[in-house]
């Protein structure tokens, strides 16, 4: 006879459904080669990304969209712009820094959720950002050629996601937003294409981080893209 | 990463990695895709290791970007254009009605909406409280009791009375 309540037996029936795994389709080493690809990715767009401001702009400082008690420098040869709190202020010094925008990816097949070229840009932009975990995302190709970069993020007592999508020209954009709790910026890039920027809570009812900065961020994006 | 510190992440990875597994089959439908959730997973897990200095959170950790991960393609245009794909069973042989019973219980969860697959995921297999549920969620309670019974009665409506009949399988 059958003791179980009904959540027992739907916790039995559960765990039924998935009590014999096929075998792994990945280990350890292939997680570790996962892991330090991607860092050693970004470190070398990174360096990349810091040696053309430093040849371009002279050592010139990448604008930030925050406060200026959050921001920054850069760089070593040169002071933070003082006069940045503006969008368009932010957008300046990065069409100076990058007169060549960043565009669609080449040579690849899928779109890069973690694209290390477009979180250099998002860093400068927003030095806060530059601790900032790398979200979760999957590792199923999304045909196209445009670049995302998806953050954990806290802002004082807010925390949530964010996310940086860069649309190719002529491509569908893909950036769904949510019933509640969100905060989406967007503007048309240099190369033709479209970048959004979304901000969501943590939770259903938080607080939205960098609420107030989500438009100035893809401002700023917008003419390096 | 210090040596110390890969070899705990090495520990934990080697205990953990099937469990992960199976809570991604459930919560994406088929184990190619949740194999790929799940590594994504113990990727993000090791760039991040040194900065979860709790180490009893691991689990809730990484259960969280599982859910998260999926909940968002699930989102996405391009996902939700291929979410009705039929995509086969990958599991070993095994006698006929444990293979029926597993395959309609994930035949009829990939029909529920992502947000209610994942409550019930962490609530029947995972073993989640509500309280637990609501914290790996990033919602309510009021959410997740309402999620959950949406969630049941979106599994009623594929499964039938064959949901009130699910046993252990073996």
């Amino acid at each position: 006879m059958d003791q179980q309540n009904p959540d027992e037996r739907l916790t039995a029936a559960f765990r039924a459904a998935a009590d014999t795994p096929p075998e792994a389709g990945f280990g350890l080493d292939d997680v570790l080669a996962g892991s330090h690809r991607v860092t050693r990715r970004r470190r070398q767009v990174v360096a990349g990304v810091v040696a053309a401001a430093v040849l371009v702009g002279g050592g010139g400082v990448v604008a930030s969209v925050l406060p200026a008690s959050d921001r920054e420098t850069t760089s070593a040869a040169a002071p933070a712009r003082e006069n940045t709190d503006s969008a368009a202020g932010a957008a300046e010094a990065p069409r100076a820094a990058f007169p060549v925008p960043l565009g669609a990816t080449t040579g690849q097949d899928c779109v890069p959720a973690q694209d290390p070229a477009l979180r250099a840009l998002v860093d400068a932009a927003v030095p806060g950002l530059r601790d900032a975990a790398e979200a979760p995302t999957t590792m199923i190709c999304r045909p196209g050629r445009g670049r995302e970069v998806h953050l954990e993020v806290t802002d004082g007592a807010a925390s949530g996601l964010l996310s940086v999508v860069y649309t190719a020209p002529g491509e569908p954009r893909t950036d769904a937003g949510l019933a509640v709790g969100w905060v989406q910026g967007g503007a048309g890039t240099a190369s033709g294409g479209y970048v959004s920027v979304t901000s969501r809570a943590a939770t259903d009812s938080g607080a939205v981080p960098f609420r107030e900065q989500v438009q100035g961020l893809a401002d700023a994006l917008a003419p390096q893209l | 990463m210090e040596a110390d510190a890969e070899r705990e992440f090495a520990e934990y990875f080697r205990a953990r990695r099937d469990a992960v597994r199976r809570t991604a089959v459930l919560l994406c439908g088929d184990w190619h895709r949740a194999d790929d959730h799940a590594q994504s997973a113990f990727v993000a897990l090791h760039r991040n290791w040194r900065k979860i200095r709790d180490r009893d959170a691991l689990d809730a950790w990484v259960r969280r970007t599982l859910v998260r991960a999926v909940v968002d393609e699930s989102r996405r245009p391009w996902r939700r254009e291929r979410a009705t794909e039929a995509v086969a069973e990958a599991g070993a042989p095994d006698a006929s009605d444990r293979v029926a019973t597993r395959q309609a219980l994930v035949g009829a969860l990939r029909t529920v909406p992502a947000r209610q697959r994942a409550v019930l995921v962490l609530r029947f297999l995972e073993g989640l409280d509500v309280a637990g549920t609501a914290t790996a969620l990033g919602c309510s309670e009021g959410t997740v009791k309402s999620q959950t019974s949406h969630g049941l009665a979106a599994l009623r409506a594929v499964l039938g009375d064959a949901l009130d009949d699910l046993r252990p399988a073996g």
